[in-house]
Protein backbone atom coordinates (compact mmCIF):
# COMPACT_ATOMS: atom_id res chain seq x y z
CA UNK A 1 0.00 0.00 0.00
CA UNK A 2 1.71 3.15 -1.19
CA UNK A 3 -0.08 6.35 -0.35
CA UNK A 4 0.25 9.32 -2.65
CA UNK A 5 2.63 11.59 -0.77
CA UNK A 6 3.77 15.10 -1.56
CA UNK A 7 7.42 16.09 -1.36
CA UNK A 8 8.38 18.28 1.59
CA UNK A 9 8.79 21.41 -0.55
CA UNK A 10 5.37 20.94 -2.14
CA UNK A 11 3.83 20.40 1.26
CA UNK A 12 5.38 23.63 2.56
CA UNK A 13 4.10 25.50 -0.48
CA UNK A 14 0.64 24.05 0.12
CA UNK A 15 0.71 25.21 3.74
CA UNK A 16 1.78 28.70 2.66
CA UNK A 17 -0.96 29.01 0.05
CA UNK A 18 -3.79 27.52 2.09
CA UNK A 19 -2.97 28.50 5.66
CA UNK A 20 -0.29 31.19 6.03
CA UNK A 21 -1.49 33.56 3.31
CA UNK A 22 -5.17 33.79 4.36
CA UNK A 23 -4.26 33.86 8.07
CA UNK A 24 -1.84 36.75 7.58
CA UNK A 25 -3.56 38.84 4.92
CA UNK A 26 -7.17 38.37 5.95
CA UNK A 27 -6.95 37.90 9.71
CA UNK A 28 -3.76 39.16 11.34
CA UNK A 29 -3.22 42.25 9.18
CA UNK A 30 -6.63 43.56 10.31
CA UNK A 31 -5.18 46.60 12.16
CA UNK A 32 -3.55 47.69 8.85
CA UNK A 33 -6.49 47.15 6.51
CA UNK A 34 -8.95 48.74 8.95
CA UNK A 35 -8.90 52.14 7.24
CA UNK A 36 -11.28 54.18 5.13
CA UNK A 37 -8.59 55.51 2.76
CA UNK A 38 -8.05 54.92 -0.09
CA UNK A 39 -11.64 54.85 -1.26
CA UNK A 40 -12.51 52.91 -4.39
CA UNK A 41 -15.77 53.79 -6.15
CA UNK A 42 -16.97 55.27 -2.87
CA UNK A 43 -16.20 52.10 -0.89
CA UNK A 44 -13.82 52.43 2.09
CA UNK A 45 -10.61 50.37 1.86
CA UNK A 46 -11.78 47.92 4.57
CA UNK A 47 -14.79 46.89 2.50
CA UNK A 48 -13.26 46.51 -0.93
CA UNK A 49 -10.16 44.84 0.51
CA UNK A 50 -12.27 42.10 2.10
CA UNK A 51 -14.41 41.88 -1.06
CA UNK A 52 -11.43 41.21 -3.34
CA UNK A 53 -10.02 38.63 -0.89
CA UNK A 54 -13.23 36.64 -1.28
CA UNK A 55 -12.03 36.12 -4.87
CA UNK A 56 -8.23 36.08 -4.44
CA UNK A 57 -8.07 33.17 -1.99
CA UNK A 58 -9.98 30.70 -4.24
CA UNK A 59 -7.36 31.40 -6.93
CA UNK A 60 -4.61 30.23 -4.55
CA UNK A 61 -6.73 27.25 -3.59
CA UNK A 62 -7.19 26.43 -7.26
CA UNK A 63 -3.41 26.64 -7.83
CA UNK A 64 -2.95 24.04 -5.09
CA UNK A 65 -5.67 21.85 -6.62
CA UNK A 66 -4.26 21.97 -10.13
CA UNK A 67 -0.47 22.27 -9.73
CA UNK A 68 0.41 20.80 -6.34
CA UNK A 69 -2.23 18.13 -5.77
CA UNK A 70 -2.40 17.62 -9.57
CA UNK A 71 -6.08 16.73 -9.35
CA UNK A 72 -7.93 16.31 -12.64
CA UNK A 73 -11.03 18.48 -12.87
CA UNK B 1 -50.23 45.09 3.99
CA UNK B 2 -50.06 41.81 2.05
CA UNK B 3 -52.74 40.74 -0.42
CA UNK B 4 -54.13 37.24 -0.73
CA UNK B 5 -52.02 36.69 -3.82
CA UNK B 6 -48.90 37.56 -1.80
CA UNK B 7 -49.84 35.00 0.81
CA UNK B 8 -50.50 32.42 -1.90
CA UNK B 9 -47.02 33.09 -3.29
CA UNK B 10 -45.52 32.70 0.18
CA UNK B 11 -47.16 29.34 0.76
CA UNK B 12 -46.27 28.18 -2.73
CA UNK B 13 -42.54 28.75 -2.08
CA UNK B 14 -42.50 27.25 1.40
CA UNK B 15 -44.59 24.24 0.40
CA UNK B 16 -42.42 23.58 -2.66
CA UNK B 17 -39.35 23.30 -0.44
CA UNK B 18 -41.20 21.01 1.97
CA UNK B 19 -42.50 18.71 -0.77
CA UNK B 20 -39.08 18.51 -2.42
CA UNK B 21 -37.51 17.69 0.95
CA UNK B 22 -39.97 14.83 1.46
CA UNK B 23 -39.25 13.57 -2.05
CA UNK B 24 -35.61 13.21 -1.01
CA UNK B 25 -36.62 9.81 0.38
CA UNK B 26 -37.21 8.53 -3.17
CA UNK B 27 -34.01 9.98 -4.54
CA UNK B 28 -31.10 7.83 -5.77
CA UNK B 29 -32.26 4.42 -4.60
CA UNK B 30 -32.37 5.10 -0.89
CA UNK B 31 -32.11 1.96 1.24
CA UNK B 32 -32.96 3.10 4.73
CA UNK B 33 -32.06 -0.18 6.42
CA UNK B 34 -28.48 1.17 6.29
CA UNK B 35 -27.56 3.95 8.72
CA UNK B 36 -25.16 5.64 6.30
CA UNK B 37 -27.88 5.81 3.62
CA UNK B 38 -30.20 7.69 5.94
CA UNK B 39 -27.77 9.83 7.92
CA UNK B 40 -25.25 10.90 5.26
CA UNK B 41 -27.11 10.15 2.05
CA UNK B 42 -25.03 7.04 1.34
CA UNK B 43 -21.81 9.04 0.78
CA UNK B 44 -22.58 9.73 -2.85
CA UNK B 45 -23.29 13.44 -3.20
CA UNK B 46 -21.49 15.11 -6.10
CA UNK B 47 -19.97 18.58 -6.41
CA UNK B 48 -23.16 20.52 -7.08
CA UNK B 49 -25.24 18.88 -4.32
CA UNK B 50 -22.45 19.39 -1.79
CA UNK B 51 -22.19 23.02 -2.85
CA UNK B 52 -25.87 23.63 -2.18
CA UNK B 53 -25.93 21.46 0.94
CA UNK B 54 -22.92 23.09 2.61
CA UNK B 55 -24.00 26.55 1.51
CA UNK B 56 -27.49 25.82 2.76
CA UNK B 57 -26.07 24.77 6.07
CA UNK B 58 -23.58 27.60 6.63
CA UNK B 59 -25.59 30.55 5.35
CA UNK B 60 -28.84 30.48 7.30
CA UNK B 61 -31.78 32.69 8.27
CA UNK B 62 -29.64 33.59 11.25
CA UNK B 63 -27.03 35.16 8.93
CA UNK B 64 -29.76 37.08 7.08
CA UNK B 65 -30.89 38.58 10.39
CA UNK B 66 -27.72 38.81 12.48
CA UNK B 67 -25.20 40.20 9.96
CA UNK B 68 -27.23 43.32 9.03
CA UNK B 69 -28.14 43.56 12.72
CA UNK B 70 -24.45 43.40 13.60
CA UNK B 71 -23.32 46.12 11.22
CA UNK B 72 -26.32 48.23 12.24
CA UNK B 73 -25.26 48.00 15.87
CA UNK B 74 -21.46 47.72 15.79
CA UNK B 75 -20.30 48.90 12.36
CA UNK B 76 -17.34 47.11 10.79
CA UNK B 77 -16.85 44.67 13.66
CA UNK B 78 -19.31 42.19 12.13
CA UNK B 79 -16.96 41.80 9.15
CA UNK B 80 -15.19 39.15 11.23
CA UNK B 81 -17.89 36.87 9.82
CA UNK B 82 -16.61 37.56 6.30
CA UNK B 83 -13.04 37.03 7.48
CA UNK B 84 -13.53 33.63 9.06
CA UNK B 85 -15.30 32.30 6.01
CA UNK B 86 -12.47 33.42 3.72
CA UNK B 87 -9.99 31.68 5.96
CA UNK B 88 -12.10 28.56 6.66
CA UNK B 89 -12.33 27.19 3.14
CA UNK B 90 -8.59 26.87 2.43
CA UNK B 91 -8.18 25.44 5.95
CA UNK B 92 -10.85 22.85 5.19
CA UNK B 93 -9.13 22.10 1.88
CA UNK B 94 -6.06 21.18 3.88
CA UNK B 95 -7.62 19.14 6.71
CA UNK B 96 -11.04 17.86 5.58
CA UNK B 97 -9.93 15.32 2.90
CA UNK B 98 -7.79 13.54 5.50
CA UNK B 99 -10.68 13.14 7.95
CA UNK B 100 -13.13 12.36 5.14
CA UNK B 101 -10.97 9.55 3.70
CA UNK B 102 -10.41 7.79 7.02
CA UNK B 103 -14.15 8.09 7.76
CA UNK B 104 -15.01 6.61 4.38
CA UNK B 105 -12.58 3.75 4.80
CA UNK B 106 -13.82 2.85 8.29
CA UNK B 107 -17.51 3.61 7.71
CA UNK B 108 -17.61 6.46 10.24
CA UNK B 109 -20.71 8.64 10.41
CA UNK B 110 -19.81 11.21 13.10
CA UNK B 111 -16.79 13.02 14.53
CA UNK B 112 -17.29 10.90 17.66
CA UNK B 113 -16.88 7.72 15.58
CA UNK B 114 -13.48 8.97 14.45
CA UNK B 115 -12.33 9.95 17.96
CA UNK B 116 -13.43 6.56 19.30
CA UNK B 117 -11.32 4.64 16.78
CA UNK B 118 -8.35 6.98 16.72
CA UNK B 119 -7.90 6.93 20.51
CA UNK B 120 -9.67 3.62 21.16
CA UNK B 121 -11.62 5.53 23.77
CA UNK B 122 -15.43 5.59 23.87
CA UNK B 123 -15.23 8.05 26.77
CA UNK B 124 -13.28 10.63 24.78
CA UNK B 125 -15.76 10.08 21.93
CA UNK B 126 -18.57 10.71 24.41
CA UNK B 127 -17.01 14.03 25.49
CA UNK B 128 -16.71 15.14 21.86
CA UNK B 129 -20.26 13.98 21.08
CA UNK B 130 -21.76 15.76 24.10
CA UNK B 131 -19.97 18.98 23.15
CA UNK B 132 -21.47 18.68 19.66
CA UNK B 133 -24.99 17.86 20.82
CA UNK B 134 -24.96 20.72 23.30
CA UNK B 135 -23.87 23.10 20.54
CA UNK B 136 -26.65 22.01 18.17
CA UNK B 137 -29.50 22.54 20.63
CA UNK B 138 -29.30 26.35 20.98
CA UNK B 139 -28.37 26.58 17.28
CA UNK B 140 -31.67 24.95 16.26
CA UNK B 141 -33.58 27.04 18.81
CA UNK B 142 -31.99 30.13 17.29
CA UNK B 143 -33.26 29.22 13.83
CA UNK B 144 -36.74 29.03 15.36
CA UNK B 145 -36.56 32.36 17.20
CA UNK B 146 -34.97 33.99 14.14
CA UNK B 147 -38.23 33.88 12.18
CA UNK B 148 -40.27 35.56 14.91
CA UNK B 149 -40.44 39.03 13.39
CA UNK B 150 -41.27 37.69 9.94
CA UNK B 151 -44.21 35.73 11.35
CA UNK B 152 -45.46 38.79 13.23
CA UNK B 153 -45.18 40.97 10.14
CA UNK B 154 -47.35 38.51 8.21
CA UNK B 155 -49.77 38.46 11.18
CA UNK B 156 -49.38 34.74 11.77
CA UNK B 157 -49.76 33.46 15.34
CA UNK B 158 -46.09 33.15 16.33
CA UNK B 159 -45.99 30.20 18.72
CA UNK B 160 -48.36 28.04 16.68
CA UNK B 161 -46.37 28.78 13.51
CA UNK B 162 -43.10 27.77 15.22
CA UNK B 163 -44.61 24.45 16.21
CA UNK B 164 -46.12 23.71 12.79
CA UNK B 165 -43.02 24.77 10.81
CA UNK B 166 -40.58 22.77 12.88
CA UNK B 167 -42.72 19.67 13.22
CA UNK B 168 -42.71 19.66 9.42
CA UNK B 169 -38.90 19.94 9.55
CA UNK B 170 -38.79 16.96 11.91
CA UNK B 171 -41.16 15.03 9.61
CA UNK B 172 -39.17 15.38 6.39
CA UNK B 173 -35.87 14.77 8.16
CA UNK B 174 -37.24 11.59 9.74
CA UNK B 175 -38.65 10.38 6.44
CA UNK B 176 -35.83 11.28 4.07
CA UNK B 177 -32.70 11.59 6.24
CA UNK B 178 -29.97 13.86 4.84
CA UNK B 179 -31.39 13.52 1.33
CA UNK B 180 -34.34 15.69 2.46
CA UNK B 181 -32.46 18.86 3.43
CA UNK B 182 -29.94 18.22 0.60
CA UNK B 183 -32.67 18.52 -2.03
CA UNK B 184 -34.48 21.25 -0.11
CA UNK B 185 -31.23 23.23 0.11
CA UNK B 186 -31.10 23.52 -3.67
CA UNK B 187 -34.40 25.41 -3.78
CA UNK B 188 -33.59 27.33 -0.61
CA UNK B 189 -30.31 28.62 -2.02
CA UNK B 190 -31.74 29.46 -5.43
CA UNK B 191 -34.39 31.58 -3.69
CA UNK B 192 -31.95 33.29 -1.29
CA UNK B 193 -29.34 33.91 -4.03
CA UNK B 194 -32.00 35.57 -6.21
CA UNK B 195 -33.35 37.64 -3.33
CA UNK B 196 -29.94 38.90 -2.23
CA UNK B 197 -28.81 39.72 -5.75
CA UNK B 198 -32.03 41.60 -6.51
CA UNK B 199 -31.82 43.60 -3.28
CA UNK B 200 -28.15 44.31 -3.95
CA UNK B 201 -28.70 45.52 -7.50
CA UNK B 202 -31.68 47.72 -6.63
CA UNK B 203 -29.97 49.32 -3.63
CA UNK B 204 -26.65 49.58 -5.50
CA UNK B 205 -28.37 51.76 -8.09
CA UNK B 206 -30.42 53.66 -5.51
CA UNK B 207 -27.37 54.58 -3.41
CA UNK B 208 -25.00 55.25 -6.27
CA UNK B 209 -22.87 52.13 -5.74
CA UNK B 210 -23.25 52.58 -1.95
CA UNK B 211 -20.89 55.57 -2.09
CA UNK B 212 -23.64 57.81 -0.68
CA UNK B 213 -24.09 55.42 2.28
CA UNK B 214 -20.43 55.56 3.26
CA UNK B 215 -20.26 59.32 2.57
CA UNK B 216 -23.24 59.95 4.82
CA UNK B 217 -21.70 57.80 7.54
CA UNK B 218 -18.45 59.83 7.53
CA UNK B 219 -20.36 63.10 7.66
CA UNK B 220 -22.43 61.92 10.62
CA UNK B 221 -19.36 60.39 12.31
CA UNK B 222 -20.89 56.92 12.31
CA UNK B 223 -18.38 54.12 12.48
CA UNK B 224 -18.17 51.74 9.54
CA UNK B 225 -14.67 50.57 10.53
CA UNK B 226 -13.65 48.05 13.19
CA UNK B 227 -13.57 49.86 16.57
CA UNK B 228 -9.85 49.84 17.61
CA UNK B 229 -10.87 48.77 21.12
CA UNK B 230 -12.28 45.54 19.66
CA UNK B 231 -9.38 44.79 17.29
CA UNK B 232 -8.05 41.84 19.32
CA UNK B 233 -11.60 40.55 19.60
CA UNK B 234 -12.02 40.80 15.83
CA UNK B 235 -8.80 38.91 15.12
CA UNK B 236 -9.34 36.19 17.73
CA UNK B 237 -13.00 35.67 16.78
CA UNK B 238 -12.12 35.51 13.09
CA UNK B 239 -9.26 33.09 13.68
CA UNK B 240 -11.10 31.00 16.27
CA UNK B 241 -14.12 30.47 14.05
CA UNK B 242 -11.90 30.05 11.02
CA UNK B 243 -10.32 26.88 12.39
CA UNK B 244 -13.50 25.53 14.00
CA UNK B 245 -15.68 24.53 11.04
CA UNK B 246 -14.51 20.92 10.95
CA UNK B 247 -15.66 20.62 14.57
CA UNK B 248 -19.29 21.52 13.87
CA UNK B 249 -21.34 18.29 13.73
CA UNK B 250 -23.69 19.73 11.09
CA UNK B 251 -20.81 20.66 8.77
CA UNK B 252 -19.13 17.32 9.35
CA UNK B 253 -22.34 15.60 8.27
CA UNK B 254 -22.17 17.53 5.00
CA UNK B 255 -18.48 16.69 4.54
CA UNK B 256 -19.01 12.96 5.16
CA UNK B 257 -21.86 12.85 2.62
CA UNK B 258 -19.49 13.73 -0.25
CA UNK B 259 -18.73 11.01 -2.81
CA UNK B 260 -14.97 11.56 -2.73
CA UNK B 261 -12.32 13.93 -1.39
CA UNK B 262 -11.91 15.65 -4.76
CA UNK B 263 -15.56 16.73 -4.59
CA UNK B 264 -14.76 18.46 -1.31
CA UNK B 265 -11.67 20.14 -2.73
CA UNK B 266 -13.61 21.51 -5.70
CA UNK B 267 -16.16 22.89 -3.29
CA UNK B 268 -13.56 24.73 -1.27
CA UNK B 269 -12.71 26.57 -4.48
CA UNK B 270 -16.33 27.44 -5.28
CA UNK B 271 -18.07 27.71 -1.89
CA UNK B 272 -16.32 31.01 -0.99
CA UNK B 273 -18.58 32.75 -3.53
CA UNK B 274 -21.29 32.55 -0.86
CA UNK B 275 -19.18 34.96 1.20
CA UNK B 276 -20.33 37.91 -0.89
CA UNK B 277 -23.74 37.49 0.77
CA UNK B 278 -22.19 38.33 4.09
CA UNK B 279 -20.45 41.45 2.82
CA UNK B 280 -23.61 42.63 1.06
CA UNK B 281 -25.69 41.92 4.16
CA UNK B 282 -23.26 43.97 6.28
CA UNK B 283 -23.72 46.91 3.89
CA UNK B 284 -27.51 46.47 4.04
CA UNK B 285 -27.27 46.94 7.82
CA UNK B 286 -25.36 50.21 7.31
CA UNK B 287 -28.13 51.46 5.01
CA UNK B 288 -30.73 50.67 7.68
CA UNK B 289 -28.61 52.77 10.06
CA UNK B 290 -28.03 55.82 7.84
CA UNK B 291 -31.62 55.91 6.59
CA UNK B 292 -32.93 55.44 10.13
CA UNK B 293 -35.26 52.60 9.18
CA UNK B 294 -35.31 50.64 12.42
CA UNK B 295 -37.84 51.47 15.15
CA UNK B 296 -36.52 51.48 18.75
CA UNK B 297 -33.04 50.50 17.51
CA UNK B 298 -33.84 46.77 17.62
CA UNK B 299 -30.90 45.61 15.53
CA UNK B 300 -32.44 42.28 14.53
CA UNK B 301 -35.09 44.20 12.56
CA UNK B 302 -32.51 45.91 10.30
CA UNK B 303 -32.89 43.49 7.39
CA UNK B 304 -36.69 43.03 7.34
CA UNK B 305 -37.20 46.80 7.79
CA UNK B 306 -34.80 47.63 4.98
CA UNK B 307 -36.60 45.29 2.58
CA UNK B 308 -40.01 46.61 3.64
CA UNK B 309 -38.86 50.20 3.08
CA UNK B 310 -37.58 49.78 -0.47
CA UNK B 311 -39.59 46.97 -2.04
CA UNK B 312 -43.23 46.23 -2.92
CA UNK B 313 -45.16 43.78 -0.68
CA UNK B 314 -45.01 40.96 -3.24
CA UNK B 315 -41.20 41.00 -3.14
CA UNK B 316 -41.13 41.46 0.63
CA UNK B 317 -43.15 38.29 1.09
CA UNK B 318 -40.70 36.35 -1.12
CA UNK B 319 -37.90 37.58 1.16
CA UNK B 320 -39.90 36.47 4.18
CA UNK B 321 -40.41 33.05 2.59
CA UNK B 322 -36.63 32.93 2.03
CA UNK B 323 -36.01 33.66 5.73
CA UNK B 324 -38.46 30.93 6.83
CA UNK B 325 -36.97 28.38 4.40
CA UNK B 326 -33.51 29.54 5.43
CA UNK B 327 -34.32 28.54 9.00
CA UNK B 328 -35.96 25.20 8.21
CA UNK B 329 -33.27 23.55 6.07
CA UNK B 330 -30.35 24.25 8.46
CA UNK B 331 -32.49 23.13 11.43
CA UNK B 332 -33.05 19.83 9.62
CA UNK B 333 -29.31 19.24 9.10
CA UNK B 334 -28.48 20.32 12.66
CA UNK B 335 -31.05 18.05 14.29
CA UNK B 336 -29.97 15.18 12.08
CA UNK B 337 -26.30 15.58 12.98
CA UNK B 338 -27.10 15.74 16.70
CA UNK B 339 -29.27 12.63 16.35
CA UNK B 340 -26.36 10.85 14.62
CA UNK B 341 -24.07 11.66 17.56
CA UNK B 342 -26.64 10.43 20.09
CA UNK B 343 -27.24 7.22 18.15
CA UNK B 344 -23.66 6.33 17.34
CA UNK B 345 -21.67 7.59 20.29
CA UNK B 346 -24.15 7.24 23.15
CA UNK B 347 -26.87 4.69 22.29
CA UNK B 348 -24.74 2.26 20.27
CA UNK B 349 -21.74 2.62 22.56
CA UNK B 350 -23.26 2.58 26.02
CA UNK B 351 -26.78 1.17 25.75
CA UNK B 352 -26.95 -1.38 22.98
CA UNK B 353 -23.62 -2.44 21.49
CA UNK B 354 -25.29 -4.97 19.20
CA UNK B 355 -27.88 -2.63 17.69
CA UNK B 356 -28.49 -3.52 14.06
CA UNK B 357 -28.25 -0.80 11.41
CA UNK B 358 -32.01 -0.83 11.05
CA UNK B 359 -32.32 -0.24 14.76
CA UNK B 360 -29.82 2.64 14.59
CA UNK B 361 -31.86 4.33 11.86
CA UNK B 362 -34.95 4.02 14.05
CA UNK B 363 -33.18 5.48 17.10
CA UNK B 364 -31.73 8.34 15.05
CA UNK B 365 -35.20 9.14 13.69
CA UNK B 366 -36.63 9.25 17.20
CA UNK B 367 -33.85 11.60 18.30
CA UNK B 368 -34.39 13.97 15.38
CA UNK B 369 -37.89 14.40 16.75
CA UNK B 370 -36.62 14.82 20.32
CA UNK B 371 -34.00 17.41 19.26
CA UNK B 372 -36.60 19.49 17.42
CA UNK B 373 -39.02 19.17 20.33
CA UNK B 374 -36.37 20.21 22.85
CA UNK B 375 -35.41 23.20 20.70
CA UNK B 376 -39.08 24.22 20.44
CA UNK B 377 -39.40 24.09 24.22
CA UNK B 378 -36.29 26.28 24.43
CA UNK B 379 -37.67 28.77 21.94
CA UNK B 380 -41.18 28.90 23.42
CA UNK B 381 -40.37 29.21 27.13
CA UNK B 382 -39.65 32.89 27.85
CA UNK B 383 -37.22 32.02 30.64
CA UNK B 384 -35.36 29.63 28.35
CA UNK B 385 -35.30 31.84 25.25
CA UNK B 386 -32.98 34.25 27.04
CA UNK B 387 -30.80 31.27 27.83
CA UNK B 388 -30.43 30.40 24.13
CA UNK B 389 -27.98 33.21 23.51
CA UNK B 390 -25.96 32.28 26.59
CA UNK B 391 -25.80 28.70 25.48
CA UNK B 392 -24.88 29.74 21.97
CA UNK B 393 -21.88 31.86 22.95
CA UNK B 394 -20.84 29.07 25.29
CA UNK B 395 -21.26 26.23 22.84
CA UNK B 396 -19.15 27.82 20.08
CA UNK B 397 -16.29 28.34 22.50
CA UNK B 398 -16.80 24.81 23.79
CA UNK B 399 -16.71 23.25 20.31
CA UNK B 400 -13.30 24.81 19.72
CA UNK B 401 -11.98 22.73 22.63
CA UNK B 402 -12.47 19.55 20.58
CA UNK B 403 -9.87 20.71 18.04
CA UNK B 404 -7.03 18.55 19.43
CA UNK B 405 -9.24 15.44 19.42
CA UNK B 406 -10.45 15.86 15.84
CA UNK B 407 -7.82 17.89 13.94
CA UNK B 408 -4.51 17.62 15.80
CA UNK B 409 -4.90 13.84 16.04
CA UNK B 410 -4.97 13.60 12.22
CA UNK B 411 -1.37 14.82 12.02
CA UNK B 412 0.19 13.68 15.28
CA UNK B 413 0.26 9.87 15.49
CA UNK B 414 1.71 9.81 19.01
CA UNK B 415 -1.00 12.02 20.49
CA UNK B 416 -2.59 10.14 23.42
CA UNK B 417 -6.09 10.18 24.88
CA UNK B 418 -5.04 11.31 28.37
CA UNK B 419 -3.53 14.60 27.24
CA UNK B 420 -6.45 15.32 24.87
CA UNK B 421 -8.97 14.66 27.67
CA UNK B 422 -6.99 16.80 30.15
CA UNK B 423 -6.79 19.64 27.61
CA UNK B 424 -10.51 19.37 26.96
CA UNK B 425 -11.31 19.64 30.68
CA UNK B 426 -9.07 22.69 31.12
CA UNK B 427 -10.41 24.35 27.95
CA UNK B 428 -14.05 23.78 28.87
CA UNK B 429 -13.50 24.89 32.46
CA UNK B 430 -11.74 28.09 31.43
CA UNK B 431 -14.27 29.07 28.75
CA UNK B 432 -17.17 28.46 31.13
CA UNK B 433 -15.44 30.46 33.88
CA UNK B 434 -14.55 33.24 31.43
CA UNK B 435 -18.15 33.53 30.26
CA UNK B 436 -19.33 33.67 33.88
CA UNK B 437 -17.08 36.69 34.47
CA UNK B 438 -18.94 38.58 31.75
CA UNK B 439 -22.34 37.13 32.71
CA UNK B 440 -22.55 35.37 29.33
CA UNK B 441 -23.27 38.75 27.72
CA UNK B 442 -20.56 38.36 25.08
CA UNK B 443 -17.83 35.93 24.07
CA UNK B 444 -15.13 38.61 24.38
CA UNK B 445 -13.29 39.09 27.67
CA UNK B 446 -12.87 42.80 28.60
CA UNK B 447 -10.22 41.88 31.19
CA UNK B 448 -8.06 40.27 28.49
CA UNK B 449 -8.11 43.05 25.90
CA UNK B 450 -11.49 41.86 24.58
CA UNK B 451 -10.04 38.59 23.32
CA UNK B 452 -12.31 35.70 22.30
CA UNK B 453 -12.81 33.32 25.21
CA UNK B 454 -12.68 30.24 22.94
CA UNK B 455 -9.17 31.05 21.66
CA UNK B 456 -7.81 31.73 25.15
CA UNK B 457 -9.39 28.44 26.24
CA UNK B 458 -7.79 26.64 23.30
CA UNK B 459 -4.38 28.08 24.18
CA UNK B 460 -4.68 26.77 27.76
CA UNK B 461 -6.07 23.51 26.37
CA UNK B 462 -2.96 23.06 24.19
CA UNK B 463 -0.54 23.98 26.97
CA UNK B 464 -2.16 21.37 29.23
CA UNK B 465 -2.07 18.87 26.38
CA UNK B 466 1.68 19.31 25.84
CA UNK B 467 2.47 19.07 29.56
CA UNK B 468 0.35 15.96 30.14
CA UNK B 469 1.67 14.38 26.95
CA UNK B 470 5.25 14.89 28.16
CA UNK B 471 4.36 13.23 31.47
CA UNK B 472 2.65 10.33 29.69
CA UNK B 473 5.70 9.76 27.49
CA UNK B 474 8.23 10.05 30.32
CA UNK B 475 6.33 7.70 32.61
CA UNK B 476 5.76 5.21 29.78
CA UNK B 477 2.00 5.01 30.21
CA UNK B 478 0.53 2.68 27.58
CA UNK B 479 -1.99 4.00 25.09
CA UNK B 480 -3.20 2.85 21.71
CA UNK B 481 -4.38 4.24 18.43
CA UNK B 482 -6.91 2.28 16.39
CA UNK B 483 -5.64 3.89 13.20
CA UNK B 484 -2.13 3.35 11.83
CA UNK B 485 -0.28 6.51 10.74
CA UNK B 486 -0.01 5.16 7.17
CA UNK B 487 -3.78 4.94 6.93
CA UNK B 488 -4.10 8.72 6.95
CA UNK B 489 -4.05 9.95 3.37
CA UNK B 490 -4.90 13.22 1.63
CA UNK B 491 -5.85 11.81 -1.76
CA UNK B 492 -8.64 9.66 -3.12
CA UNK B 493 -6.36 7.33 -5.00
CA UNK B 494 -3.38 5.59 -3.51
CA UNK B 495 -1.21 6.50 -6.47
CA UNK B 496 -1.22 9.61 -8.63
CA UNK B 497 -3.06 9.19 -11.87
CA UNK B 498 -5.58 6.68 -10.57
CA UNK B 499 -8.95 8.30 -10.85
CA UNK B 500 -11.21 6.08 -8.78
CA UNK B 501 -10.83 5.42 -5.09
CA UNK B 502 -10.49 1.65 -4.72
CA UNK B 503 -11.44 0.04 -1.42
CA UNK B 504 -8.80 -2.62 -2.18
CA UNK B 505 -6.04 -0.07 -1.74
CA UNK B 506 -6.69 -0.14 1.98
CA UNK B 507 -8.35 -3.49 2.41
CA UNK B 508 -12.14 -3.73 2.23
CA UNK B 509 -13.86 -0.78 3.83
CA UNK B 510 -15.42 -1.92 7.04
CA UNK B 511 -19.20 -1.59 7.30
CA UNK B 512 -20.16 -0.78 10.86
Amino acid sequence: MVAYKLTISKRVLKIILLLIIPWVFVVFLAPFYNTAEPYFAGWPFLYWYLLIWIFIQPVFTFIVFKYIDKEKW
Amino acid sequence: MFSNIDYALFFLLVITVIVVSFLGAKWRKADFSKISEWSIGGRKFGTLIIWFLMGGDIYTAYSLISIPGGSYGLGGFILYAVVYGTMSYPFLYYVAPRLYLIAKKRGMITGGDYVKERFESPILALLVALTGILAMLPYIALQIVGIQYVLQAMSFPVDESYVIAFLIVAAFTIVAGLRGPALGAIIKDVIIWSVIIIIFVVLFIQFNGFSTVFAKMSVEHLNFLIPPKLMIGYITLGFGNGIAWLLFPNLLTGIFSSKDAKTLKKNYIFLPVYQIWLLFLAIFGLIALTENLVPNKVSSLAFPMLVTAYFPPTFVIIVFAAIIIGSMIPAAIQSLSAANLITRNIYLEFFNKKASEKRQVLVARVFVFIMILASLVFALTPAASGLIFYLLTMSYAWLLQTLPAIILSLYWPKLDKFSVAAGWVVGITFTTYGLFTVNFSSSLLPWLGYSYVGIVGLALNLITLFVVHAIVRISNVKYKSGIKPAEFVDFDSAEPGIKEWRPDDFGKSKEL
